[in-house]
């Protein structure tokens, strides 16, 4: 069963508009996902719908198979699809970091032992050993958000939902938390969704979910939707530098491959171009 | 000024005072507090100090760090003496000016309260000094566990504390952002009468207080996420290990106690 299932969802905050409206999509094991869009266009929304922090006003989410409306199996849900939000600063809890990784986890009720080898382990995993008893302000963004990781990866999630985590963050931290989003899809399997408006991050993505005035507007893979023009225009999206530079390269009359997606993709057309 | 405040500064060391548990240094103090203050055998009260001198050079706290932090809280101290030496009317006549005159009594008295309240100052400021404030915490929360059954929210006391502590510092590196920001803009203030300063902290105030609100409502969404649902079923990742050196010096004070009511009794 697909790990998330969302069907027919609409939502709104007040009565009049729907931030969400007829979304519709599947995401499959392992798969790493982006949803791409503008301010407003409903995307942080969305992903408060996925983990039950939000309702639907209609249609159903479901998420590791639980029904989010399912108040009884709500905490065992978000346990399984963690959620790392956009301020550093304001989801981390306890006083140091080892204490704020074990916070999920003494929630879930863990008995002590296992709880001291999950955190141990989720502090090697996120290269944050030695900073165990620092305090959470004396860390950079791109740590505090590897400590927020690590505190949801010592529950073992099945889906980790990334709400614009990167946005706050200078270019150290961003790639930091983005190489810690790699391993965790591509080498341990946990299905990846990130919500963002860096369009760079959501390239190495498998499937790119553009959303505009809380509407989805394309589901595809980030290839086929950095050719769709009209969908860019409209959602407010600018191509990454490398895919931008490689078609104006191309309309130029340098016979460059088609579809270059990253910078080393672009390098390495280049040197071999004659 | 405020630098020189040492009360809530964790020194970090290896000491016999530091080893010990939080929950025998928090009980220990307090059962020290109380028989100081029942106490007037003098015997018993230079037996205190005693101890509390053996407490603090065991701490091994520099002496001078330690000076330089209580000085400003002494003010209290001789404030209270003086206070006690001239209201007090009892004993013979020591002094007499006309309009002041100051008993035997007075001095006795002032003494006594400055001396338990310059102990009760140094063992304080001291188990700030040897205690993480996040042991801190979980030593008081374990201690008032027994009120959860005359329905004291503990837990909900415990997590509020340990919060603060993890927001102090981040609400005060805030609170220099937007004093620069109203710096830059033309505000001052280190300058102007008392009245002017108090009212230039009110454009720092309001929004330190708007953006607290909302770092609440983030942090509230983030430990929901997190699957935070009241104390109820949770275990703890912080273990507190009571050993032998703890139930001996709660007992040795037990003893302390003993002695010091029987001194008062006969």
């Amino acid at each position: 069963m697909d790990p998330i299932i969302v069907e027919d969802l609409s939502f709104s905050y007040t009565a009049e508009q729907l931030v969400l409206q007829d979304i519709n999509f599947r995401v499959k094991q392992g798969e790493w996902v982006a949803i791409a869009g503008h301010n407003g266009s409903g995307k942080s929304t969305l992903a408060k719908c996925l983990n039950g922090l939000l309702m639907p006003k209609s249609g159903e989410v479901i998420t590791c198979g639980r029904n989010t409306k399912d108040k009884e199996t709500i905490m065992d849900l978000r346990r399984r699809a963690g959620m790392v939000f956009q301020q550093p600063d304001n989801q981390l809890v306890a006083p140091t970091v080892a204490d704020d990784v074990a916070f999920g986890l003494e929630n879930a009720g863990i008995p002590f032992k296992e709880m001291q080898e999950r955190v141990k382990e989720s502090i090697h995993r996120m290269k944050l050993d030695g900073l165990e008893d620092r305090e959470p302000h004396r860390l950079s963004g791109g740590q505090k958000q590897r400590v927020a990781l690590a505190g949801i990866t010592a529950l073992r999630p099945e889906v980790i939902i990334l709400d614009e985590a990167t946005s706050m963050l200078d270019p150290v931290g961003r790639q930091e938390v983005q190489e810690m989003m790699r391993t965790l899809c591509r080498e341990e399997g946990i299905t990846i969704v990130s919500i963002t408006h860096d369009v760079e991050e959501a390239s190495e993505a498998d499937r790119m979910l553009v959303m505009h005035e809380g509407r989805l507007l394309a589901d595809d893979t980030p290839r086929e939707i950095f050719r769709q023009q009209e969908v860019l225009v409209q959602a407010k999206l600018t191509l990454p530098l490398p895919v931008k530079l490689s078609r104006m390269l191309r309309e130029e009359g340098i016979r460059l491959p088609q579809d270059i997606m990253s910078e080393q993709e672009l390098v390495d057309a280049l040197c071999e171009w004659k | 000024m405020l630098k020189n405040v040492i009360i809530g500064q964790y020194v970090p060391g290896r000491s016999f005072v530091h080893s010990l548990d939080p929950r025998s240094k928090l009980i220990t103090i307090f059962l020290f507090m109380i028989f100081i203050f029942i106490s007037r055998d003098p015997f018993v009260l230079s037996s205190a100090v005693l101890l509390t001198a053996a407490a603090f050079l065991t701490a091994g706290i520099p002496f001078k760090f330690f000076w330089k932090g209580i000085r400003i809280i002494l003010i209290i101290v001789v404030l209270t003496f003086t206070l006690h030496l001239f209201m007090t009317q009892e004993g013979m006549v020591l002094l007499d000016l006309g309009w002041i005159t100051i008993y035997s009594g007075g001095l006795i008295e002032g003494g006594l309260i400055a001396l338990r309240l310059f102990l009760l100052i140094i063992l304080a400021t001291m188990l700030t000094l040897t205690t993480t404030p996040v042991d801190l915490t979980d030593g008081m929360e374990r201690l008032m566990k027994p009120l959860k059954r005359v329905k004291v929210p503990t837990h909900e006391l415990a997590l509020m504390m340990s919060i603060a502590l993890r927001f102090i510092p981040t609400l005060l590196e805030e609170t220099q952002k937007i004093v620069k920001a109203q710096t830059a803009r033309g505000a001052s203030f280190s300058q102007g009468s008392l009245w002017k300063r108090v009212n230039a902290l009110i454009p720092v105030l309001i929004p330190l207080f708007v953006s607290s609100f909302k770092r609440a409502e983030d942090l509230a969404i983030a430990m929901e996420a997190r699957g935070y649902a009241g104390g109820e079923g949770r275990t703890k990742f912080r273990q507190l290990s009571w050993r032998t050196r703890d139930t001996m010096i709660v007992s040795f004070l037990l003893l302390f106690g003993v002695f010091s009511i029987i001194t008062r009794i006969s």
